[in-house]
């Protein structure tokens, strides 16, 4: 089954009087529960390509359809209620908000979307537990290292449970050890939960969870090696 | 241009509209500075002009019975040194409108025209110019004196009618005061009217009484000693004149109090521009530290941030002295109408505004400045490694129930806690600058209703020649009278202390009957001397200290036995037999009347002003309507002031808010990815306002007592005594308008959240 359907997608960004095209009729079908890795230089659009499928983004021509959604026909609040339910980001930076706990930081996704309080905060304690941060759920960010902020922000994806994870450099900065351990948790709940993972990263010894690597060269994906 | 400049050019040009906002807080406060120096100095001008433009008298003469034209006319042409001079008949008289009866004087002039002597200047209509004709002084419109109208008037028994062809204004009524010897200026209905002098006399059979001169100051002395050759009752300097004398205590008030409202906002102004650029330059740490890197010199680095506060400096000092104009024109058109609605003339004063620039722009460089010599005297790894202060208090981290969001407003209310301190201080202090006026307007006002209060009588009664006491009870011997107080009143000198003053003294023995005094220190010993406060002050005098009256060539040593609060006169209180030796004991001036019914006061004011031997009749009500319709203006003004100051709370306040808003644009983003709808996110914001409102406005409260109490005592010195109370209704009030401006002031960041590029700001900032 077809989660996410991209047909002819163009973008591009004006600066100025210079118009930069950054993607040019790119084609992607991901299927349901698919783990696929985009590669590509810097200034590809890779980031471009996961904004887009985010809904932070909005494409220039283009089909563009995720879960049955097809995003550029969507009004506002329409879009923020898709990625609220459909999408989860993992940032290369964490983006963690500062003034929540850690656990606070992995409710803050789960707030609307789960009616129970007692069901939200177990969830979160759960994910938070197996990115290895059960023990630092009441901490602030700025009291955890920056591999943990990682996995707060990875946690805070992954326990909305959503139908596609959109994850830029998540694991750039964990320890290889850590590396494979999130990853294998990410393996876990595309099993269990068919949840799909579109992954922009260099890392290369990532592909070896992937279903698919992807390239993203001149705007466009080409199959990888 | 420079690559730094350019960089500091493209940061203002990004910051777009906040730059506006940022200028705000330094033009409020340049406003509000310049205005208070430049309205002190206009104050000045506006009266010497007045005064130089209407050629007004310097010596008004009174004589003590009518006299031939002729006859005076020989008497000053043979004086040498006056410049001009005019001969008038000067007449007490009633007037009638509306079956209502209204003090009034009526002043026969030859030509009304005259430029070079007391001058007219028309308001409205023209002035007359035949018998049957006349102009009254501008301001009795509501009582029918007014352009088109016929007047009606009663004097020495002689009904007159006149024709109205225009309203005047002149120096010498500036203030047609129904009330006594007041030391403030009190407006009420009394009337004014200026006739022909050939049918005033026709109709009257009287002479001149009356006579004016512009003269040569050097020969002043001379020209009195030479008018003894007419029957002279009475010689006031234009110095001494009582709208000279009025606008002087005006001017001298609004001087003196002006300047301190710019220290206030000037303080205020230091304050919360200091904030608001600190944070701007500290949020550029970074930036900052790139530059060392690249090998900039600290003070190319400060040169660049320089020319930043440059700019901001000039959009702020550019409004600065529009609203100082707008606030200055404002300001004066309402107070000179409290004055006498002279003519308000700006003189070309340009310190005021130098003082204001070197304000404007002295702060904001300071502000800018010190930050970035605080970061260039780092090394450049802690340049680089400075971040804005991101410490979070743990408040709430036991809060349940309460949404992420919600949490989040708490929380970034304290993530900063001495920021925040610093925002509730100077955002608190701005409130409570507002509040003060409320504080002074309701102390002021109060204190002004307990001391009319204080009043017993319902009519005073003064009379045209000092009668024996028997004379004046059987004179007033009327059946609606609850008592009837006679009493010698007398104008002389007080020394003492530090000097000299002018004084009244009244005489009489059961003065306590006519006043519940309120001491301030001492005992009601009418036997020694009671005097005010006020001219305790001005004398610096206490209870037991010797002093010295002088009345004429009379004389009177005694020492004060009290001293009692009363806003309106400088007296001093004795009994008969003390003040024996200024007047005689069984000689009154007049008399105080409390009725039995004061409904009737008016009715049975009418009817003693018509009694032989009355000069006239003052009726307690009028003074308590005209103190009211001047505090109504006064306290007007103080309400201006409290507006204005919670719209400089409120700019304080949401420049310090947007500048938070701008740090955290990255939170908003991310919070958007999440799918947090924006009205979460602008509730999260508007939790933290309402925080920071609450503690303001809270703080705002001690704040407006202590300024309130500042005030009071700064204007003790300048204006009056007043006890500062802090009435529950001023801490509301204070308390909710500091509120609600400052959660107003969420406007700004509520914008800036909805009009945030989202897509851009993670392009910029989330994604790298």
């Amino acid at each position: 089954m077809t989660l996410v359907r991209i047909g002819d997608l163009h973008k591009s960004y004006t600066t100025g009087d210079e118009i930069t095209h950054v993607l040019r009729g790119m084609d992607l079908d991901l299927k349901k529960g698919e783990m696929v890795m985009v590669m590509g230089p810097s200034g590809s659009g890779k980031t471009t390509l996961l904004n887009l499928l985010g809904g932070i983004d909005g494409p220039d021509s283009g089909a563009l359809v995720v879960d049955g959604y097809s995003l550029p026909a969507l009004a506002k609040k329409e879009l923020n209620r898709f990625r609220r339910e459909k999408v989860g980001f993992i940032f290369q930076f964490y983006n963690l908000i500062p003034t929540l706990t850690a656990i606070e930081n992995v409710e803050l996704g789960l707030e609307s979307l789960v009616s129970s309080r007692k069901e939200m905060k177990e969830r979160a304690r759960k994910y938070l537990a197996m990115v290895g941060l059960g023990d630092k759920a009441r901490n602030y960010p700025q009291e955890l290292s920056g591999g943990e902020q990682q996995r707060v922000a990875i946690a805070r994806a992954l326990a909305k449970e959503p139908v596609l994870i959109l994850a830029d450099e998540p694991t750039g900065n964990l320890d290889e050890e850590r590396e494979e351990s999130i990853m294998k948790i990410m393996k876990e709940l595309q099993h269990e939960l068919g949840m799909t993972f579109l992954i922009v990263s260099h890392n290369t010894r990532l592909r070896q969870y992937m279903d698919r690597t992807m390239i993203l060269r001149h705007g466009k994906l080409h199959e990888g090696s | 241009m420079k690559p730094i400049s350019k960089s500091v050019v493209r940061k203002l040009r990004k910051m777009k509209w906040r730059v506006l906002v940022i200028s705000l807080v330094v033009s409020l406060s340049m406003g509000m500075f310049v205005t208070g120096l430049y309205s002190a100095l206009i104050f000045d001008h506006s009266m010497d002009t007045y005064i130089e433009e209407t050629n007004f008298p310097d010596i008004f003469v009174t004589l003590s019975e009518p006299v031939n034209i002729s006859e005076a006319e020989e008497v000053i042409s043979g004086i040498d040194g006056i410049d001009s001079h005019q001969i008038r008949l000067k007449l007490d008289s009633t007037y009638h409108h509306d079956g209502e009866d209204y003090p009034a004087v009526i002043i026969g002039v030859r030509n009304p025209g005259r430029e070079d002597i007391n001058k007219f200047l028309v308001k409205d209509g023209k002035l007359f110019s035949g018998p049957g004709e006349g102009v009254v002084v501008a301001g009795m419109e509501g009582i029918g004196a007014k352009r088109d109208g016929i007047v009606s008037f009663t004097t020495l028994g002689v009904s007159i009618n006149v024709t109205v062809t225009g309203t005047v204004q002149t120096a010498e009524y500036i203030f047609a005061s129904p009330v006594k010897d007041s030391s403030l200026p009190l407006p009420g209905n009394f009337v004014v009217l200026y006739m022909d002098l050939g049918e005033l006399q026709n109709r009257t059979g009287v002479g001149i009484n009356d006579v004016i001169l512009k003269v040569d100051n050097g020969k002043r002395d001379a020209i009195v000693n030479s008018l003894g050759a007419l029957p002279v009752s009475k010689i006031v300097f234009q110095e001494d004149h009582p709208s000279v004398v009025f606008m002087e205590i005006g001017a001298g008030k609004m001087r003196n109090m002006f300047p301190l409202f710019s220290v206030v906002f000037m303080v205020v102004g230091i304050i919360s521009i200091f904030m608001t650029f600190y944070r701007i330059v500290m949020n550029d740490s970074r930036y900052i530290g790139v530059l060392m890197a690249l090998g900039y010199s600290r003070s190319r680095i400060i040169m660049a941030y320089m020319n930043f506060g440059f700019v901001l400096g000039t959009i702020g000092s550019v409004f600065g002295l529009i609203l100082a104009l707008l606030f200055t024109a404002g300001i004066m058109s309402y107070t000179m109408s409290m004055i006498g609605d002279i003519r308000v003339a700006y003189p070309l004063a340009p310190m005021p505004f130098i003082w204001g620039l070197i304000f404007s722009f002295g702060s904001v460089l300071l502000s800018v400045g010190i930050p970035v010599l605080m970061i260039t005297g780092k090394t450049v790894r802690q340049a680089l490694d400075h971040k804005p202060r991101t410490k979070i208090l743990t408040v709430g981290r036991t809060l349940s129930g309460i949404s992420k969001t919600n949490l989040m407003g708490i929380r970034n209310t304290f993530r900063n806690p001495g920021r925040t301190a610093l925002t509730v201080l100077v955002v608190g202090m701005s409130i409570g600058i507002s509040g003060s006026w409320i504080v002074v307007s309701e102390s002021a006002w109060g204190f002004m209703q307990d001391q009319i209060e204080q009043d017993t009588w319902d009519l005073r009664v003064d009379l045209t020649r000092p009668l024996p006491d028997e004379n004046v009870s059987m004179m007033f011997d009327i059946e609606e009278a609850e008592y009837v107080v006679p009493f010698a009143y007398l104008a002389g000198q007080i020394s003492g202390g530090s000097g000299s003053e002018n004084t009244f003294v009244l005489a009489s023995d059961d003065v306590l009957r006519t006043r519940d005094f309120e001491l301030e220190s001492g005992k009601l010993d009418i036997k020694t001397s009671v005097i005010t406060n006020k001219l305790a002050d001005e004398l610096g005098l206490s209870t037991g200290d010797s002093i010295m009256i002088t009345v004429g060539a009379n004389v009177l040593e005694t020492t004060i036995g009290g001293i009692v609060y009363d806003i309106l006169m400088q007296a001093v209180y004795l009994d008969r037999e003390t003040a024996s030796p200024l007047v005689r004991e069984d000689i009154s001036t007049g008399a105080f009347i409390k009725l039995t019914d004061k409904d009737d006061a008016r009715e049975i004011a009418g009817e003693l002003k018509e009694v032989d031997g009355v000069s006239g009749v003052t009726i307690q009500d009028d003074i308590i309507e005209s103190m009211d319709a001047t505090f109504g203006s006064a306290m007007g003004m103080l309400y201006f002031f409290f507006i204005i100051c919670l719209v400089i709370a409120m700019v304080v306040a949401a420049s310090a808010i947007i500048i938070s808003t701008m740090e955290r644009d990255l939170e908003f983003a991310t919070l958007e990815t999440l799918g947090i709808p924006r009205w979460k996110v602008i509730g999260s914001m508007l939790i933290e306002i309402a925080i920071i409102g609450f503690f303001s406005a809270l703080f705002g409260v001690p704040f407006a007592y202590l300024f309130g109490k500042l005030f009071a005592v700064v204007m003790q010195d300048i204006l009056y005594y007043f006890p500062v109370f802090f009435a529950f209704s001023a801490m509301v009030m204070t308390f909710v308008f500091g509120f609600l401006f400052i959660f107003g002031s969420s406007i700004f960041p509520i914008r800036y959240t909805l009009k945030m590029d989202v897509e851009k700001t993670i392009r910029e900032r989330i994604t790298g």
